[in-house]
């Protein structure tokens, strides 16, 4: 209960904190759609009254708040495009790419971390260890460039960029999920050993269990609680990454969108798609705070002090 | 024709390389190679290429269509089709159908005539214009059937015929096209680029429009895309406030268009794509080059963005769209190696500029000190490097191929950095121990603002540093295309100090008239410069009655500029569109800006 | 947050060992020792010598302009004459360039480390040893600002300030901040129960005296630490920024900004990405290494705490 409230506190707090930021800099989007011809200063100043840029800024900022709420989102302010259509249409998008990456994320992260574990320090484990550390190094935007210059020019494989085919889904959904991927798979595999040499195991061992059924049943379910209640934090930093990736390949998705405002200094945009992916963010975060809470209830009492 | 000066000035040896091109004896590398050895620049020798009218660079010439390959291996030829009776059922169908996937390298503009800053190549499809351009250079009907100037040059009449209407089932007669054209006297911001035009009055059938003045360039804003023809009552419903203002939240142009092309407006995501749709009750076609008088062949065109410059030619490599629209230079030869693909170039009316804000009169104020700018500037160098030669030098304002080009501005500009640096000396300026010159105690150091763009940003870095050179200082901003418009477009000191820009029109006098008018500073005489030489050239332009009267106006409006610098020309590139051999009746050719869409079909 | 966490490759037995074996023969040899015996220190410390030394030797050595463009020699491959690693599409030296770029990315870790391990210091001290409503604040907004992704709080500081490598040093410098502030706070906890600091107190020490005098040394290794291993995410956050325009600004040579140039002409000029890629990943990895390494060396219970950003 305190969490939620805690949750519906810090988006507010950040609501705040994004409406000031953006608004930090000189120059609005004003210019961006006000004609050369037009440019008259009179011009100017009616369309910064038609869009309230003229009040103090914590009167933006409630008569802002008071609109979402009554689910007025807005327009654009450089192309008039209505936000409520922006948020379906891109949120589709990046709904579709996110997903994808997290699939990948625990849908491939997990198993190669298994197989890592299960074949210690052989040649598959060095391989798929020493992989996971280069999706930790190589930066995502140039793994994008080195995947782009392979499968879609050298090879031609797949499309380059665009929207939104399975197959122009491979290359940013790969992309993004890359560092995800490399640490759910070190994860997993450290998780797995830890529970692999655990006194239980020894024991089921003892009692004569096959493998399988150790590793299946008992290893498997106490190894993986952890990782799985951190889908959340994932969800995090691929937000985040989106930005870069959507860039990179022309998808459409909201982290797109955001970097063309915040270039544009569009505020009505920029703050509406900072809010959604801010409060995104906080919804992970608080996920993964009590997916780690259930997973390990000997924490319980120790964090719910902390808080 | 108009580059008939390159004959009687150049010389045989000159003469003698073109007729060795033209007989394909020797490469254009080689050609451009060996006139840089007879002395001839970069720009003068891309200027003969372009009259050669071979493959790679069509003329501006009326030689041009007949190059493009597209059209040989079509019956869709410009000279097929007047003679072509109308389309056959059979072809119809054998044609119809499909969706014409288009790149195109910018994001897109919103489709409203009137209020766009910009138009893209689906205004070619929405709308149309009253007249366009054939691909011979000459002025033919599109929604008029017919049209006539009157002896005194005082008048112009076009015929609407009958039975014409806009996307949303409007009639529109002569009444309407006249209110439309008052329309965009009344808001559009661009309206004065015709501005000797009085009055539009219909009559009849007719449209009425009475000059000012004679003026021979009348009709050449009427063919570009702020003139395209809208349904002028179904704007004024939504982009007209109770107050009689533009209304600013109007979605006419984003979610609603109602026009008059052959294509309906579907979808429009700004960042992403476009999507129009083949609209059935199109009244049909009476430009006489379109060999397709019917509705269009196309269920649907789709343009791309795709302003990742590197991703344009992979994409069209790897099939993921039909047609492109400027791929990135240095893709351009590969382009042209692959068999699957045509590749059209023509010289685009466009160009590179250097603004420099005169209100900083202690750094731009004196001639010489921009002329100093000008000579450190290697602009053939620039032209090679970042647009892989896909382009010519400019030392004044012009393309070097407009039909109206003054080749003597290349007196000027030239560049030489002892010639700049003295330039320089002489205006005053010292130079400092830290390499950056001084002047009564004013840093030779501003703000250079750039908008946000591959080759831009590639020019303004070699324009920086070769400033850097001489001892000037500009310290480089990128910044959004919409936000560089609006630094650069305050009155006073309130705008950048110097930007670099890149304009692009059908014709370069009328837009350049609005760069270099002390009428229009701030916008968009963005160096705010007023340069009483540059005026008068551009009152005698709009009031020349005679070819001759404007040629001398052109030629003068050149010299001054070349010579006072209102801004600093830079270079002009090529204009390149490719398409995969499967897309048919696709024809951009030079005059007009895009290619039209009523002929274009795909191979199954 | 987890793009802080690069690596870990040792298991905790060899820990356990190394941490008992110091407590056998003294701490300052133990250390030594651990030192040269820690491979991952010791290549990671050799691979980020040669890569700073390039950064900042190179230019000095080679004293040229990177910014010096020659139209008729864009494009040119490595090795060839007088461009040691070619040239990019102005004509510019990549050899040159790549060493001013690597000196910009350490110029921004270094920023960053300043501002994250000096806010960072002090407010997870204030919160750890202060308690009560005041721990609550600062914790609270740590752990707000600490979930958030990097990216998101550079893009929208650009938003606010404009783009250039000074909201990108601000909003890393943020991030890691909160990082570090959470780990010092640990610390303190957990010192604050110890012999000497209820001495301290009983002995009736002001509270800046014991936070200074007793807790400021105690808590200073483990943060410089971490502060190490924020260097390698301060450096693929620049780079990724100035990569999508928002940081650093042309002719500035920096390695996201030039990947991204490069990105254009990978079919006449792969090498023009490929080299400031490649010189990124062989930074951070060096930089993770020595982080990782240090770590290992000086306080191997911070595996435990570094283990716990990375799972929380």
């Amino acid at each position: 209960m305190t969490r939620t409230l805690y949750l519906v506190l810090i988006v507010a707090v950040s609501s705040v904190a994004v409406f000031y930021a953006i608004r930090l800099s000189g120059g609005d989007a004003v210019a961006a759609v006000i004609q050369p011809g037009t440019a008259s200063l009179e011009a100017r100043e009616q369309l910064r009254e038609l869009w309230g840029l003229n009040l103090p800024i914590h009167e933006q900022y409630f008569a802002y708040m008071g609109r979402l709420l009554r689910g007025d989102l807005g327009n654009s302010l450089t192309n008039n495009w209505p936000i409520s259509e922006m948020l379906i249409i891109h949120g589709r998008h990046s709904l579709l790419l996110g997903g994808a990456a997290l699939l990948l994320v625990f849908g491939l992260g997990v198993p190669l971390g298994i197989l890592a574990s299960l074949r210690r320090n052989g040649f598959t484990d060095i391989s798929i260890t020493t992989l996971s550390v280069g999706g930790l190094a190589v930066p995502n935007f140039w793994l994008a460039l080195l995947m782009v210059w392979l499968f879609a020019s050298t090879l031609r494989w797949l499309p380059s960029a665009g929207c939104c085919s399975p197959k122009q889904l491979v290359l940013p959904a790969v992309v993004l999920a890359m560092e995800g991927l490399a640490l759910t798979v070190r994860m997993t595999r450290s998780a797995m050993l830890e529970n692999l040499d655990r006194d239980f195991v020894r024991t089921l061992r003892a009692g004569g269990l096959s493998e399988l059924r150790v590793v299946g049943r008992h290893v498997l379910r106490n190894a993986l609680v952890p990782i799985v209640s951190l889908a959340g934090l994932r969800i995090g930093q691929i937000v985040g990454y989106a930005l870069v990736v959507e860039t990179i390949f022309g998808w459409p998705g909201l982290g797109q969108v955001l970097v063309n405002a915040v270039l544009r200094r569009d505020y009505a945009v920029a703050q509406f798609f900072s809010l959604v992916l801010v409060t995104l963010v906080i919804v992970g975060n608080w996920a993964a705070d009590l997916g780690y809470l259930v997973a390990n209830p000997r924490l319980r009492n120790a964090r719910s002090r902390a808080v | 024709m108009s580059d008939s000066w390159l004959e009687t000035d150049l010389g045989p040896e000159v003469n003698d390389l073109t007729e060795q091109y033209k007989a394909k004896k020797i490469g254009r590398r080689q050609f451009m190679k060996r006139m840089g050895a007879a002395g001839i620049g970069v720009a003068a020798a891309a200027s003969i290429l372009a009259a050669c009218g071979d493959d790679e660079e069509p003329t501006t010439t009326t030689a041009a269509p007949t190059t493009t390959e597209a059209m040989d291996d079509t019956p869709a030829t410009t000279e097929a089709m007047d003679d072509t009776p109308a389309t056959t059922e059979a072809m119809m169908d054998d044609r119809s159908g499909g969706t014409l996937r288009e790149g195109y390298n910018r994001d897109v503009s919103k489709h409203d005539p009137l209020t766009t800053n910009w138009y893209d190549p689906a205004f070619f499809a929405i709308y149309e214009a009253i007249l366009s351009n054939d691909p011979s250079g000459a002025t033919v009907p599109q929604f008029a059937s017919d049209f006539s100037v009157s002896d005194d040059g005082l008048e112009y009449r076009f015929t609407i015929p009958d039975g014409k209407l806009s996307h949303s089932g409007g009639t529109i007669n002569a009444e309407m096209v006249a209110e439309f054209y008052r329309g965009v006297q009344q808001y559009s911001f661009i309206a004065g680029l015709a501005s000797p035009v009085d009055t539009y009055e219909a009559n009849g059938s007719e449209v009425v429009m009475k000059m000012k003045n004679p003026w021979v360039g009348a009709l050449g804003p009427h063919k570009t895309g702020y003139w395209r023809i809208v349904n002028i009552n179904t704007w004024k419903e939504h982009s007209i406030g109770a107050d009689g203002n533009i209304n600013a939240a109007s979605i006419y142009g984003t979610e609603l268009v109602d026009g008059t092309g052959p294509f309906t407006h579907e979808q429009w995501v700004p960042g992403s794509h476009v999507l129009v749709k083949r609209w059935e009750d199109y009244p049909g076609s009476l430009t006489p080059f379109f060999e397709n008088k019917g509705k269009a062949y196309l269920d649907e065109i789709r343009w791309t963005v795709i302003t990742e410059a590197g991703q344009r030619a992979t994409q069209l490599e790897n099939g993921d769209i039909d047609t492109l629209i400027n791929p990135a230079h240095q893709d351009i030869g590969r382009l042209e190696s692959n068999s699957d693909l045509t590749v059209i170039r023509h010289p685009e009316w466009s160009g590179y500029h250097l603004s420099m804000n005169r209100d900083y009169e202690e750094l731009f104020g004196d001639r010489l000190t921009r002329q100093g700018l000008s000579h450190s500037l290697d602009r053939e160098g620039m032209v090679q490097a970042i647009l892989f030669g896909n382009g010519a030098a400019t030392y004044g304002p012009f393309p070097t191929t407009d039909r109206n080009y003054e080749p003597a501005v290349e007196q000027f500009n030239q560049f030489d950095v002892d010639l700049a640096n003295s330039k320089l000396d002489e205006a005053g300026w010292v130079m400092g121990s830290d390499g950056v010159r001084t002047r009564d105690g004013v840093r030779f150091e501003f703000r250079y603002l750039v908008e946000d763009e591959t080759t831009q940003k590639s020019v303004a870095e070699a324009v920086q540093a070769q400033f850097t050179n001489v001892g000037v200082q500009a310290n480089l901003d990128v910044v959004d295309r919409a936000l560089a418009f609006e630094q650069q477009s305050q009155p006073g000191r309130g705008s950048v100090e110097m930007s670099l820009f890149f304009w692009l029109w059908p014709i370069p006098l009328d837009v350049l008239i609005l760069f270099g008018s002390s009428a229009t500073v701030p916008v968009p005489n963005f160096s705010h410069a007023v340069e009483p030489r540059v005026d008068a050239a551009i009152a005698s332009w709009q009031t020349s009655a005679t070819d001759e009267q404007a040629r001398a106006a052109a030629s003068e409006f050149q010299l001054a500029w070349a010579e006072q610098l209102p801004f600093i020309p830079l270079m002009n590139q090529n204009a390149t569109f490719v398409h995969n051999n499967k897309v048919h009746g696709w024809q951009p050719f030079v005059w007009n800006l895009y290619p039209y869409y009523n002929d274009t079909w795909i191979e199954a | 947050m987890t793009d802080q966490n690069l690596t870990h490759l040792e298991t905790w037995d060899r820990r356990q060992a190394e941490y008992e074996e110091s407590r056998r023969v003294g701490p300052i040899k133990a250390t030594f020792d651990r030192m040269l015996r820690n491979r991952l220190l010791l290549f990671g410390t050799v691979l980020g010598l040669i890569v700073l030394g390039a950064g900042f030797v190179g230019p000095t050595i080679s004293g040229a302009d990177p910014n010096l463009q020659n139209f008729s020699a864009t494009h040119l491959p490595p090795g060839s004459e007088g461009n040691l690693l070619g040239t990019d599409h102005l004509g510019r030296d990549q050899a040159v360039r790549v060493f001013i770029g690597i000196r910009v990315s350490l110029m921004v870790a270094a920023g960053v480390t300043l501002i994250s391990l000096a806010f960072g210091l002090v407010l997870g001290m204030f919160a750890g040893f202060l308690g009560g409503w005041r721990d609550r604040t600062i914790r609270g907004v740590v752990d707000f600002v600490w979930g958030f992704p990097l990216i998101l709080v550079a893009v929208l500081f650009a938003g606010g300030l404009g783009e250039g490598l000074f909201p990108v040093i601000l909003a890393v410098g943020l991030v890691n901040t909160a990082a570090i502030a959470r780990v010092v706070r640990g610390e303190v906890l957990s010192l604050s129960e110890r012999e000497f600091v209820e001495a301290a107190r009983a002995g009736g020490l002001s509270t800046p005296r014991i936070m200074w005098r007793h807790l400021f040394p105690n808590i200073l290794a483990p943060a410089l630490v971490l502060a190490s291993y924020y260097v390698a995410v301060a450096i693929i956050a620049e780079a990724a920024l100035s990569f999508i325009g928002l940081g650093a600004q042309p002719p500035t040579p920096s390695l996201g900004g030039m990947v991204s140039d490069g990105r254009n002409f990978l079919h006449i000029n792969p090498w023009a990405s490929t080299i400031p890629g490649v010189t990124i990943v062989l930074l951070v990895l060096s930089v993770s290494l020595i982080g990782d390494g240090l770590r290992d060396v000086f306080d191997p219970r911070l595996r435990h705490e570094a283990k716990g950003v990375e799972q929380e």
